[in-house]
């Protein structure tokens, strides 16, 4: 039996994968889909938990927060884009012109 | 001449502003215009004056943050009148004697700037309007410091502000506190001075307050550990503003404890009359053995200047008419001769580029009345007898002889020291042969420098002969102030500390 | 199955969304505009925005109808209203530097004034709202946009800050995301007086869970309102930034962000966890440390000031921490009061903006470049050292009356420790302040060409100067009648 505590756990650890993506990640592609991964994490909980509540809000969140995840990855993309096109890497370590 | 203390104050910072506007090359006489009228304004003040009213008259109040309970408050009483004199005179004298030309525009608009900071300071009566001004007095003088002084003027500048600046932060929690428990007291937000005056506080309340306030002004005057900003001040301030620091900004300090430390937290002031008479004593000598150690005439003045803020507090703490008044009376003093002798090394620093002693000797020769001021100068600084030193170092000293005579008689040695150090430096300067070329050809004073000279001589000879018209008011005034501290007191002891204080034939 | 359901109109209350709408629109109608007709031009699109945003203010100042709308989802209460008016000022203000002498392409653009409209909408989202959604779609919207115009600005270093701001904003999502779902999960709800309420019924709550719901949540506004230990992108984010644009995050996001820790911690607050309350402590007190030490090392204006606004930040929390409702109201003062005087700060570093970097490789306002501007320009000297001694807190400038007010709340809250750092505080943060004046003042010019330093002031931007220095300097004038408005509407909302 699968029960609200096995979704919990899953979205907790979708959530440490992702987690750990962005702190490693070098590569921004790989580091935007860890913020996906987040995100999506989150969903699993949201759905989950509203069905155990039987409460409609916790799907309603999830619905947004797909919404905004697209977005999100649509201006993302878009910075990436421009970041290649005047730098030829989308390498962490090329954003280092301001430190300190 | 309802409204005659907010002229007195804002008179020079809106003459400043429009000095923005005057072309430079008549701007200095402009400034001088502006300081001559601000003094009369204030000798107005004081023909105003009603010597009957011991407690604040001519008092003007209204609301200016009325959640917050801050006021507009201004009054004067016996204690600030001939301070607030003292500030506009010393600027006008200061400003006669001016010779800066570089940037002196900025110079003019900067000192006016600093005068209505000064004046506001001793008439402010709303504790957060008395914070406001003692804050923003730092930075007209970080600027005349900074901008006109000797090579490491930024250094010192920054020194000054940095250290009056983080002392005063504290002052401002204990303000707050003040406030805070003001208001839980009798439900209304209040920071009038005056209605402070009226709350009891417990005592180990009273021996944290006490201690917030106590940096603050410490820092300001300067008492013995805070006292490094100010020979450094003094090194590369220009002429000017050594005048001005050393003549009023360092009342500002004493004055802090005159009106706030001793009324509003009697038993804690009676509490730590004992350790801060001991600092006040090791001040004196201190200040006195390394005034005798200095090269540099500047700085022996100045450390002279710290040896004499030591007898001011010892005054202050005496907790008794006699010294109090004499260390009101003295901070006059003292800011009229230090003022004084400020000037004279710009003088002679403007001559000759140097304020080494061994660069000099036999300058007596070669300038004659210049040797002479300089002289009654160092008479008054000293203490002798009919001149204006005398009379303050004397009654803070008798004072406090009621209180305890061995640190009496410590910190009057501390006097004879003062003596040894200024004789010295006059022997140095002054006396022997003529051996150094450069002080052959030397002038004697120039009509600028005799316009700020004579009314600073005429001044310390005449109130030395006969200060009954000053020494009035502030004795009555003071008075006043016991009284209260005697209402407030509430350990047994201090009262009879305070009793003791204030009768004939206490003492050991 | 499904039941027809019938709402009147009234009950959706859709007045308290019209504000928002107004921009909505607005942004709607430039886009459209620009798709017609190319022959808009700066100024035609900045005064059109303008007047959207004054629409909006009127709006939002004139709406005195039910606080509850559209199913409960929007709250306009009072602090709601005082922040969208903080926010509406500081965004036209900002949006008049747009008006500058040189040419920026990203102010020929017509997007850029329409994501403007957007960013402020979502703004107002945050702030008008105690729905966890309302809020995310909010600052999602806001942060976007944000993004977005950052990297309009077209230069490597913009596109850095952008693209590092991005992965920040993304990260704080998710943190935000999943500390509304602990909430959810432990509560059952996504409303937060509906939160604090269960909280305080359901006795056998895990306490470890409720702490990792804050700490999600604080790292997710951490992020906006750059609190330590999530501050680290500010100072980059606001170098490669231009000066209006940074001038502006300075302020406007975290007075929304402001507004929902407020809504939020502050209700968890209430609840007497010792360890939440703890956290804040030292939260608050590492902010305004952290911020004020760094800033001291800087060697650019833009990055000081950068690091001054965490300090400030920092000063800010502290509110929030106390709770009490003088201590709120503080807070709405003491932005309003550093919203001018920082608007005044970044509009000098505004003006003074020039093609190339001609003092410092990297930098485009190090401190040298302002070496002896007394001489060569002194009246604008004049008018930064008093921003400068105003961000300081000296006295009767506008700041110090913000700090004042804190403190004092602070003390009279008996957070008496609290108040001797926060005083210890400003005494250290007048170091880095006074540099820059004694740069100004005390040194010597490098060079005495005059014109380097007003290459890009126009008219309109000396107009903003003034506006902003004279606030600065007579604000004791009328702290009285703000502060009168401020408590009103805060204790009318209950904070």
């Amino acid at each position: 039996m699968i029960g609200l505590a096995h979704y919990l756990v899953l979205s907790g650890i979708l959530f440490s994968i992702g987690l750990f993506g962005v702190m490693k990640r070098k590569n921004l592609l790989m580091l935007f889909f860890s913020t996906e991964i987040l995100l999506n994490a989150v969903n699993i909980g949201f759905v989950a938990v509203g069905r155990f509540y039987g409460d409609m809000s916790g799907q309603i969140f999830a619905f947004f927060i797909i919404a905004v995840a697209a977005s999100e990855v649509a201006v993302g993309l878009g910075l990436i884009v421009l970041w290649y096109k005047r730098t030829g890497s989308i390498d962490l370590d090329s954003l280092q012109m301001m430190k300190g | 001449m309802d409204y005659i203390l907010s002229l007195v104050v804002f008179f020079p910072i809106v003459a400043g502003s429009f000095a923005f506007l005057v072309d430079a090359k008549s701007v200095r006489v402009f400034g001088i215009a502006v300081a001559i009228i601000e003094f009369f304004l204030s000798i107005v003040l004081w023909l105003g004056f009603d010597y009957g009213i011991d407690g604040m008259q001519m008092v003007e109040h209204f609301s200016l943050i009325s959640q917050f309970g801050m006021s507009y408050y201004l009054a004067v009483d016996g204690i600030s009148l001939f301070l607030v004199i003292l500030s506009t005179f010393m600027t006008m004298v200061a400003l006669f004697a001016l010779s800066i030309e570089k940037d002196i525009k900025n110079l003019i608009i900067a000192v006016l700037f600093l005068e209505t900071t000064m004046v506001g300071v001793f008439l402010s009566l709303d504790i957060i309007l008395f914070y406001l001004f003692w804050e923003a007095s730092l930075v007209p003088m970080l600027y005349i410091i900074g901008a006109w002084g000797s090579e490491r003027r930024i250094y010192a500048a920054i020194k000054f502000f940095l250290y009056t600046f983080a002392g005063s932060v504290l002052m401002l929690v204990g303000i707050l506190y003040m406030g805070h428990l003001y208001y839980e007291t009798t439900g209304i937000w209040s920071f009038a001075i005056t209605d402070w005056y009226q709350m009891v506080l417990p005592f180990n309340l009273q021996l944290w307050l006490f201690g917030a306030f106590f940096l603050a002004f410490a820092i300001k005057v300067p008492m013995f550990p805070f006292h490094t900003w100010l020979p450094y001040a003094h090194g590369q301030a220009p002429t000017i503003g050594s005048v001005l620091l050393a003549a009023v900004m360092l009342k500002m300090g004493t004055y802090g404890f005159v009106r706030f430390s001793l009324p509003l937290f009697p038993d804690a002031s009676i509490y730590f009359m004992i350790p801060i008479a001991i600092i006040a004593t090791v001040m004196v000598i201190y200040a006195a053995m390394v005034a005798y150690a200095q090269e540099d005439m500047k700085q022996v003045i100045a450390y002279s200047s710290i040896s004499h803020m030591g007898v001011i507090i010892l005054g202050t703490f005496a907790m008794n008419t006699e010294g109090i008044s004499g260390s009101i009376f003295m901070m006059i003093s003292h800011g009229i001769v230090s003022g004084a002798l400020f000037m004279l090394v710009g003088v002679i620093y403007e001559r000759r580029h140097t304020k080494m002693m061994r660069e000099f000797g036999g300058l007596a020769s070669v300038m004659p009345s210049f040797a002479t001021i300089y002289a009654i100068m160092l008479m008054g600084s000293v203490g002798l007898p009919l001149t204006i030193g005398f009379i303050g170092e004397f009654l803070s000293l008798m004072g406090f002889y009621r209180i305890d005579w061995i640190i009496t008689m410590i910190a009057g040695t501390g006097i004879i020291l003062g003596a040894v150090y200024m004789l010295s430096l006059y022997k140095r300067s002054f006396f022997g042969p003529l051996v150094n070329d450069e002080n052959k050809k030397l002038k004697d004073l120039n009509f600028k420098e005799y316009s700020a000279l004579i009314p600073l001589v005429f001044l310390v000879i005449l109130l030395g002969i006969y200060p009954k018209p000053v020494l009035d008011p502030i004795s009555s005034s003071v008075k006043n102030m016991i009284r209260i501290m005697d209402k407030k007191v509430i350990n047994k002891e201090s009262k009879e500390i305070l009793y003791k204080a204030n009768s004939i034939g206490g003492g050991r | 199955m499904l039941e027809p359901i019938s709402i009147s109109l009234q009950a959706l209350n859709l007045p308290s969304l019209l504000p928002v709408g107004i921009l909505i629109v607005g942004a709607i109608f430039i886009i459209v505009l620009d798709l017609v007709t190319k022959s808009g031009s700066k100024s035609f699109y900045t005064m059109l925005s303008i007047l959207f945003i004054l629409l909006d203010l009127g709006v939002v100042i004139g709406y005195y109808g039910e606080a509850r709308g559209m199913f409960d989802l929007v709250l306009v209460d009072g602090i709601a209203k005082i922040s969208q008016i903080i926010v509406l000022v500081t965004s036209a203000f900002f949006l008049l530097l747009a008006m500058s002498q040189r040419r920026f392409q990203e102010f020929s653009m017509a997007e850029f004034y329409a994501l403007f409209l957007f960013m402020i909408a979502g703004f107002q989202f945050m702030t008008i709202s105690d729905n966890l959604i309302l809020i995310f779609v909010g600052l999602e919207t806001a942060s976007l946009s944000l993004y977005t115009m950052i990297a309009m600005h077209n230069r490597k270093k913009a596109f850095e800050a952008a693209i590092k701001y991005f992965t920040m904003g993304a990260l704080a999502a998710g943190f935000y995301t999943m500390g509304s779902l602990l909430f959810y999960a432990l509560t059952g709800s996504i409303e937060i007086h509906e939160i604090a309420n269960r909280v305080i019924l359901n006795d056998n709550l895990s306490v470890v869970a409720l702490i990792a719901a804050t700490i999600f949540m604080i790292g997710a506004l951490g992020f906006k309102i750059s609190i330590v230990p999530f501050h680290t992108w500010t100072p980059d984010i606001y170098e490669g930034s231009s000066a209006a644009l940074a001038g502006y995050m300075s302020i406007v996001p975290k007075i929304a962000g402001f507004v929902v820790a407020m809504r939020l911690f502050e209700a968890l607050l209430n609840l007497n966890v010792l360890w939440i309350e703890n956290m804040f402590y030292i939260l608050v007190i590492a902010t305004m440390t952290v911020g004020n030490i760094t800033a001291l090392v800087q060697e650019d204006v833009k990055r000081m000031l950068a690091y001054s606004s965490i300090a400030h930040a920092g000063f800010v929390l502290s509110a929030i921490l106390i709770g009490t409702s003088e201590a709120n109201s503080g807070l709405f003062l003491y932005w309003i009061l550093f919203m001018f005087t920082n608007l005044g700060a970044f509009t000098v570093l505004w003006m003074t903006r020039h093609k190339k970097n001609l003092w410092d490789e990297r930098y485009q306002h190090p401190f040298v470049k302002f070496k002896g501007l007394a001489k060569i320009n002194p009246f604008m000297a004049t008018m930064m050292a008093f921003f400068m001694f105003s961000l300081a807190g000296v006295p009767p400038l506008s700041v110090f009356w913000g700090k004042l007010y804190l403190i004092s709340a602070a003390v009279n809250a008996g957070f008496i420790y609290l108040a001797i750092f926060m005083a210890l505080n400003s005494a250290i943060a007048v170091y880095y302040y006074m540099k820059l004046v004694i740069f100004m003042f005390l040194m010597e010019p490098a060079s005495e060409e005059k014109a380097i330093f007003t290459t890009n002031a126009t008219p309109v931007l000396k107009v903003v100067l003034a506006v902003a220095v004279a606030f600065t300097i007579f604000a004791s004038l009328f702290i009285d009648k703000i502060l009168a408005f401020i408590i009103y509407h805060v204790t009318m909302s209950g904070f």
